[in-house]
């Protein structure tokens, strides 16, 4: 063999096997900075697959302008237009939004797709308002019969939302809504007791995140405990709701067994230490033997246990000056 | 060396001093700056939509500069002046190694125009520019030796519009072979080639963060995909007969 050759030969062996051997890190290092390949196209594009997307993004709000709304004739088109877009660019965030609330009313299911292709895309993780419109969409124009879990998702992706955007009170009543819903259907709640009505679905679902709030307070809550039970809502703010609600179902349901039950257990568990109004759940002051707001008797408290007068704060009382007692 | 540097030498003077090649530049520059204007038909996406504008019109350059190639070569060879160059004491893998790093120069500096114009352009319009463009544009510079080196094998094997044909399959099916062949050992990017390494457009518009370490590997690759095909080509050449 000549030399020339036999040099070549080396030098395209040697080559051939560095170049295949980087081909191989860099498909590797690839997958973690193009996360969400696998939801693109492999279609032969030639590297200009984002370049195709903005022309076909262009090319559907242009068609979007042509159209005189939604309807059951362009909806498949649409969903078509809008999953070549995202095929070609899978991390196009806005696009995931805006084909999703395209397409919500009319086509509720390929809406929902869409928006939780969007959700579980980590690069489009700063986004809270995709989990938001997903979970939108499912707990309100997805019906069971389409979807029977619909709630359960609704639950998953407005929590998905909160974790990214715990900013707003809409998305966080949004959350407890659908968990409220998902009780509703089921009707059972815990200790037996039966859901009556929206409202007392949304206090057990409050009350159920609350309980979570409490299990990461506790010290001694167990590692699954404290996993399991995080809550995505403060505790002061579930409390607020859980009072509003409650007052509200007293006037609204007062007879009924099951709610006065969740009532009770919701006053003994949250509040117990709030002076909250047996009956109307109002607060009363130190000193109050009657609720000035329903008349009904309030279990008194700030009054000095030997004399009766009102105590100011302090360790003893301003009228005998004996110490205050602690109970 | 010399030598090389003489025959690179003489091609990328001649490219840069085309005045179409400044003309183009400037119009690629104009129409990245013209899509600030889709404004309100990309529903606010202008500057995603400026972004990769700039990055696919360079790309496009950078595939032009490696077609441009399998003209350059059947030229001089028809011509004669490759004959006169050979005649002097110059080896045919000299004049095809001058050849590449001639018109992969000239590459790099139209590609790196058009990705300066395009920071100029974008700051102007958004007053910063993110290192995931920069990147993009960087990468776009890189793919530009091993597409140079495409057209340098066909420009030896095939007559000159065959060979930009050829050359312009191979560049546009060489971004899709990951899918296929991604998982055979020295198939995948060593004897086909994966131009979609340098493909990171997306993520520079959406601003996802590369690593150098993956702009440094990419380059590296680049470079040894080339001289593999630049032996290949070479091995050809040596056996052409040229009058």
């Amino acid at each position: 063999m000549k030399k020339s050759v036999f040099r070549r030969v080396v030098i395209l062996v040697v080559s051939v096997g560095i170049s295949s051997g980087l081909a191989s890190a860099l498909l590797q290092e690839r997958r973690y900075i193009d996360i969400s390949a696998e939801l693109g196209t492999n279609a032969p594009e030639g590297g200009f697959n984002k370049f195709i997307a903005d022309i076909q993004w262009m090319l559907l709000v242009h068609h979007c302008g042509t159209l005189q709304g939604v309807n059951e004739g362009n909806v498949d088109d649409l969903y078509r237009r809008i999953n070549a877009v995202l095929k070609n660019d899978p991390d196009f965030t806005e696009g995931y939004y805006f084909g999703g609330l395209l397409l919500s009313v009319k086509a509720p299911l390929k809406s929902v797709d869409i928006l939780t292709r969007g959700a579980n895309n980590e690069h489009c993780a700063s986004s809270w308002n995709i989990p938001f419109l997903a979970g939108y969409v499912l707990a309100n124009l997805v019906t069971d019969e389409q979807m029977p879990d619909r709630l359960e998702r609704a639950e998953r992706m407005f929590a998905l939302a909160i974790r990214r955007q715990s900013g707003f009170p809409f998305v966080r009543s949004a959350y407890l809504r659908a968990k409220a819903k998902r009780l509703e259907k089921d009707g059972k709640w815990r200790n037996g007791i039966v859901v009556r009505g929206d409202y007392h679905a949304f206090l057990c679902s409050c009350y159920d995140e609350w309980l979570k709030t409490r299990a990461m307070q506790t010290t001694h809550a167990t590692p699954a405990a404290r996993v399991g039970g995080s809550s995505l809502i403060a505790g002061a703010e579930l409390k607020e709701r859980m009072l509003a609600v409650s007052q509200q179902l007293k006037i609204e349901m007062p007879r009924n067994k099951d709610v006065r039950r969740t009532i009770n257990m919701v006053v003994e568990k949250v509040f117990a230490n709030e002076h909250l109004c047996p009956e109307c759940l109002l607060p009363y002051g130190p000193g109050d033997k009657y609720c000035s707001h329903c008349g009904h008797s309030v279990k008194m408290y700030g009054v000095c246990s030997y004399c009766g007068a009102l105590l100011h704060g302090g360790d003893y009382c301003p009228k005998c000056g004996r110490p205050v007692k602690v109970k | 060396m010399d030598r090389i540097m003489a025959v690179a030498g003489g091609t990328w003077r001649r490219i840069l001093r085309m005045p179409v090649v400044y003309f183009l530049v400037l119009c690629v520059v104009a129409l990245v700056g013209s899509a600030y204007r889709y404004n309100m038909l990309s529903l606010g996406m202008h500057k995603t939509i400026m972004m990769d504008t700039s990055l696919a019109l360079n790309t496009l350059a950078a595939i032009l500069v490696a077609i441009s190639i399998t003209f350059e070569i059947p030229r001089e060879l028809r011509s004669g002046v490759a004959t006169t160059l050979l005649a002097k004491p110059l080896g045919r893998t000299q004049y095809l190694v001058g050849k590449l790093v001639g018109i992969s120069i000239a590459g790099l500096v139209i590609t790196g125009m058009i990705g300066v114009g395009f920071c100029l352009v974008f700051i102007t319009a958004f007053d910063r520019v993110a290192m995931s463009m920069v990147q993009g544009h960087l990468l776009v510079m890189g793919s530009v030796i091993p597409m140079c080196a495409v057209g340098v094998l066909f420009s030896v094997v095939a007559p000159d519009p065959l060979a930009a044909v050829l050359t312009a399959l191979v560049i546009w099916f060489g971004h899709s072979t990951a899918a296929v062949l991604g998982g055979i050992p020295v198939l995948y990017g060593g004897i086909t080639p994966d131009f979609n390494i340098f493909n990171l457009k997306a993520e520079s518009a959406h601003e996802v963060a590369i690593s150098w370490w993956y702009i440094l590997l990419a380059t590296l690759w680049g470079v040894s995909f080339a001289v593999s095909v630049l032996v290949v080509s070479s091995s050809f050449f040596s056996r052409k007969d040229l009058r």
